[in-house]
């Protein structure tokens, strides 16, 4: 195995387990949302803000789809690797206006690293 | 022997009830029996649920309704209806003569009895009346409704993205509802440091305190994707996905309660509610 693709598994590896933990993070810790009381001009009260966290379980697909990814990398079975992959990709654009968002880079970045390892081991 | 008055009354009411309001008929069904003890519902609770035989007719099993006796010469009245979603309903709960009971319940039952049966007496509470001792007139209960309404994305309604909430506590004793407080909020997420669902306003826009036969609130909130020019705001023509969602928690004199919503402007993909409770 060339020092390229030991480097692009490397940081596939990383990438995939912050994207595992960030769902993880999300799914325990949650999401911060900024809550507004309503405004009453009735009694002229209202109007305080405050910043919430709340749980979205659905991030755990993200992780989910992060440790196939990790374990075919790990295994050397990239056909194990792009199922995860596809799942993260699809999770990525239907969750995109929530986390879908700032996973897509990462996802991007990751479809490189895993070209340049399939690349590698089929040479 | 009050007792037994009584739940003669009650099955009176019953009947009574369907009869004037035009609800659901029901028929007995022997296999399937419950026990319902009215102590444990207020007003507006569905006690039971039955099943439509044709369409005017429900299949409710035998009910075997109970209530404490309030004691003192005093008399509990309890009166059920049959909803045309086949659902009984507690209509209404009070303490002392029938006439001391809410006219839309009392009125039906006091021509029905009037000309079909002689059986149930009220000498006691009349009694009561004419010594001057106080006969407790219609019992007041709350009611809370709430309900949470949100904006979603392409995830389905699991990626919730904006949220309304909504919550009403009404007093109501057949005759009128009143609120007793009434409160809502706004919330948009933020997923990332550079994007999140702003909150624009959130406002109370409507109220209707009572006493009234219906008593509501309606509250508003602005969305928007922010920054609207970029991605993945800018999808939206306008930019920004602008929206607003828009709550309505209503109660009304016999306890029940509906919660509704409306939306406007450029939504993701499609909203939702959660009835959090007592919106029905």
């Amino acid at each position: 195995m060339s020092i390229i693709v030991k480097i692009a598994t490397a940081v596939a590896i990383v990438l995939a387990t912050s994207v595992a933990l960030y769902g993880l993070f999300l799914a325990i810790v949650g999401m911060p949302a900024t809550l507004v009381q309503e405004v009453n001009p009735f009694e002229g009260t209202g109007g305080e803000k405050t910043l919430i966290r709340y749980p979205v379980y659905h991030s755990l697909f993200g992780t989910i789809s992060a440790v196939i990814i990790i374990s075919g990398l790990l295994t050397r079975k990239m056909q194990i690797t792009w199922i995860g992959f596809i799942f993260l990709l699809a999770y990525s654009i239907l969750f995109l206006f929530s986390v879908g968002a700032g996973l897509l880079p990462m996802v991007v970045i990751l479809l490189v690293l895993l070209i340049i390892i399939q690349h590698g081991m089929s040479r | 022997m009050k007792l037994g008055a009584m739940l003669a009354a009650m099955l009176l009411v019953s009947i009574a009830f369907a009869v004037v309001v035009g609800a659901e008929s029901a028929v007995g069904n022997a296999k399937n029996s419950r026990e319902i003890n009215t102590d444990e519902y207020n007003v507006g609770d569905v006690v039971a649920e039955g099943i439509h035989v044709t369409e005017n007719t429900c299949d409710l099993g035998t009910l075997s309704v109970h209530t404490k006796a309030p004691g003192n010469g005093k008399t509990q009245w309890v009166a059920i209806k049959v909803n045309p979603k086949c659902q009984v309903v507690v209509n209404a709960k009070w303490h002392g003569s029938l006439k001391d009971g809410p006219q839309d319940v009392t009125k039906p039952i006091l021509s029905v009895m009037s000309n079909e049966t002689s059986s149930i007496s009220e000498s006691p509470q009349l009694g009561l009346m004419s010594s001057n001792v106080p006969v407790l007139a219609a019992t007041a209960s709350s009611k809370t409704s709430e309900q949470h309404i949100y904006m979603y994305g392409f995830g389905g309604p699991i990626d919730k993205l904006t949220h309304k909430y909504g919550k009403l506590t009404f007093s109501y004793d057949g005759q009128s509802a009143t609120i007793s407080s009434q409160s809502g909020s706004c919330s948009g997420s933020k997923p990332f440091w550079w994007y999140e669902w702003k909150v624009d306003s959130c406002t109370t826009n409507s109220v209707n305190n009572g006493p009234a036969y219906m008593v509501y609130r309606i509250g508003q909130g602005s969305y928007h994707c922010d920054p609207a020019n970029t991605s993945p705001c800018s999808l939206s023509d306008p930019d920004g996905y602008y929206h607003s969602l828009t709550d309505q928690e209503t109660g009304y004199a016999d306890g029940t309660s509906r919660c509704t919503y409306t939306r406007s402007g450029n939504i993701v993909f499609g909203t939702g509610e959660e009835f959090l409770q007592g919106c029905s």
